[in-house]
């Protein structure tokens, strides 16, 4: 099967947009961008992906024709893809999958989301609260941060792990996010900020939360045999992995784990020929929709043995300087969540970094050889998970 | 362009849904009456509450069956919300119950003095009473004692 590289990418700035523009002109500036940065035209793009969660929010239905006609690309195969927060990571796959069938040589994949700058506070909540079982949780006024609150709530009983533990979340990830120029809430916080923020749902405070961002991110994936020559060593997507759990998180053995995770990672991990994702992957990107879930990720996609994250952070395993770095971008605690943009945005700067185009982590690029992308939709409901891997020294 | 031109206009859109719950109706109905019903595998006898129509260990179908409407609560959380989703502000519990009989959890809003909602208490159903916006706005537990 063809190995499938990463020849370009672009994000766009993660953001509350008050500028009057929209998801179609972050839509138009992302594959711009990705095409310049990939050093191909338009005319090369065999088949478009677009991932966007929500048609409510974009009050656009059938967002992937409409995008895909809005930058200009015309008679290829297009699919748009839905996996709620993974909807950029699923976007990625669904291209991937494609160059590795042959049904394409040069994939452009689109994420895009109008999140958060367009309507109220309320009404994104409420919107959210329909995203896991709405008959039988959302119209009960159960919100995302509600069901998040009890699964670490029971991660927090089992393993002993303390609320300052995640705090130090928030404080690594809005730290790491100062120096992404495309970052919604880069900060220097402390882990005393973090608990005396106002109480959102216990043990969750605001600034265990990530924000809600409007954001657009764009990659262009190709065979490696067609590609054209790059002028650094390509990173390739070594191994693809989804998963999908029960819905509601009663219905779940361990409702503090997300097992969708273990064997999305699993898949990924095989793919590309890694025994221990510990000894193995240098720098990872994990779907950090509120800091609690960050550790619960890090446990069940192989990064930390079980109830040892917080312990493993306190270390500083995971910190910019640590054996495995963890959301440089700031993750969506610092670079913001865009659900369709937020998976590949991921992968490109992860790209990036692997391919030592990130000046700030050049030490790092010249170590690191292997990447992993993490993303979810839900409560760990639907997870997609991406092994990248430089090829070359 | 001026800065009041580029200025976003408000735009109110409101829709009325004819929305039902299908198959799933004797659960709520049973709701309304301040019953619990759960699934019960006709195959492999595992119960569901919330209810699941296919048993997700052998998928089988599964046959509604009378609970007692108590449990254990097993997590919990506070927090701001709105009940309706529409509605006014204010301040809400939510919890995991193990509902007595039942293979899974159920996610639930929680009624009844804070003190009392802690992991371990023993709860039970107790819909408040009035009109619902949805009728699962009745699948409320409280400490038991202080059930209405």
């Amino acid at each position: 099967m063809p190995e499938v590289v990463i020849l370009g990418g672009n994000v766009r700035p993660f953001a509350r947009y008050a500028d009057g523009s929209t998801p179609r002109d972050w839509s138009r500036a992302a594959v711009a961008g990705a095409l310049a940065d990939a050093g191909i035209a338009a005319g090369d793009v065999d088949a478009v992906v677009v991932g966007m969660e929500s048609d409510h929010l974009a009050l656009q239905l059938s967002p992937g024709a409409l995008l895909a006609d809005e930058v200009g690309l015309h008679g290829r195969p297009l699919q748009r893809v839905e996996a709620g927060g993974a909807s950029g990571a699923a976007a990625v796959r669904a291209g991937f999958a494609q160059i590795r069938a042959g049904l394409a040589r040069c994939v452009l994949v689109l994420g895009v989301e109008h999140a958060a700058s367009h309507l109220r506070g309320r009404d994104v909540t409420f919107l959210y609260g329909l995203s896991f079982d709405a008959d039988l949780e959302g119209f009960n006024g159960i919100t995302p941060v509600n069901l998040y609150a009890l699964s670490i709530a029971e991660y927090m009983r089992r393993h002993a792990v303390a609320e300052k533990d995640l705090a130090l979340v928030a404080v690594k990830n809005r730290g790491n996010a100062l120096a992404n120029p495309n970052a919604h809430r880069p900060g220097l916080i402390t882990v005393d900020d973090v608990m005396a923020s106002p109480v959102v749902s216990t043990p969750y405070k605001q600034l265990d939360c990530s924000p809600l961002s409007d954001g657009a991110a764009a990659l262009v994936l190709a065979d490696s045999d067609w590609a054209p020559k790059l002028d650094r060593a390509p990173v390739r997507i070594a191994g693809s992995g989804c998963a999908n759990d029960f819905v509601r998180l009663g219905d779940r053995a361990e409702p503090h784990r997300f097992a969708a995770k273990t064997a999305a990672a699993g898949q990924a991990c095989a793919a590309a020929g890694l025994r221990d994702p510990r000894a193995d992957i240098a720098v990872a990107e994990v779907y950090d929709a509120f800091t609690g879930a960050e550790l619960q990720a890090l446990e069940d996609l192989g990064l930390s043995e079980p109830g040892r994250a917080a312990r493993d952070l306190r270390d500083g395993r995971f910190h910019r300087e640590g054996a495995v770095p963890v959301n440089l971008s700031g993750g969506l605690i610092g670079q913001g969540g865009a659900p369709g943009a937020t998976g590949v945005a991921q992968i490109a700067g992860l790209e990036r970094i692997l391919s030592g185009r990130d000046e700030t982590y050049a030490t790092l690029a010249s170590a690191a050889r292997r990447a992993l992308a993490d993303a979810h939709g839900g409560i760990g409901t639907v997870a997609v998970v991406h092994v990248l891997e430089r090829m070359g020294p | 362009m001026t800065e009041e031109s580029r200025a976003p206009w408000p735009l109110e859109i409101a829709f009325t849904y004819r929305h039902d719950v299908g198959d799933l109706r004797p659960f709520f109905d049973a709701l309304a009456e301040g019953r619990l019903l759960g699934a019960r595998c006709v195959r492999c006898g595992r119960r569901w509450c919330p209810p699941r129509l296919v048993c997700p260990v052998d998928g089988a179908e599964t046959a509604w069956v009378e609970l007692s409407g108590r449990g254990t609560l097993r997590a919990v959380t506070f927090g701001a919300g709105r009940i309706p989703p529409k509605g006014p502000a204010g301040e809400f519990a939510w919890g995991l119950v193990d509902v007595d009989g039942c293979d899974n959890a159920a996610t639930v809003r929680l009624s009844g003095s804070p003190g009392g909602l802690r992991p371990g208490a023993r709860v039970r159903l107790a819909p408040p009473e009035g009109p619902a916006a949805h009728p699962i706005q009745r699948f409320v537990f409280a400490p038991v004692g202080e059930e209405r």
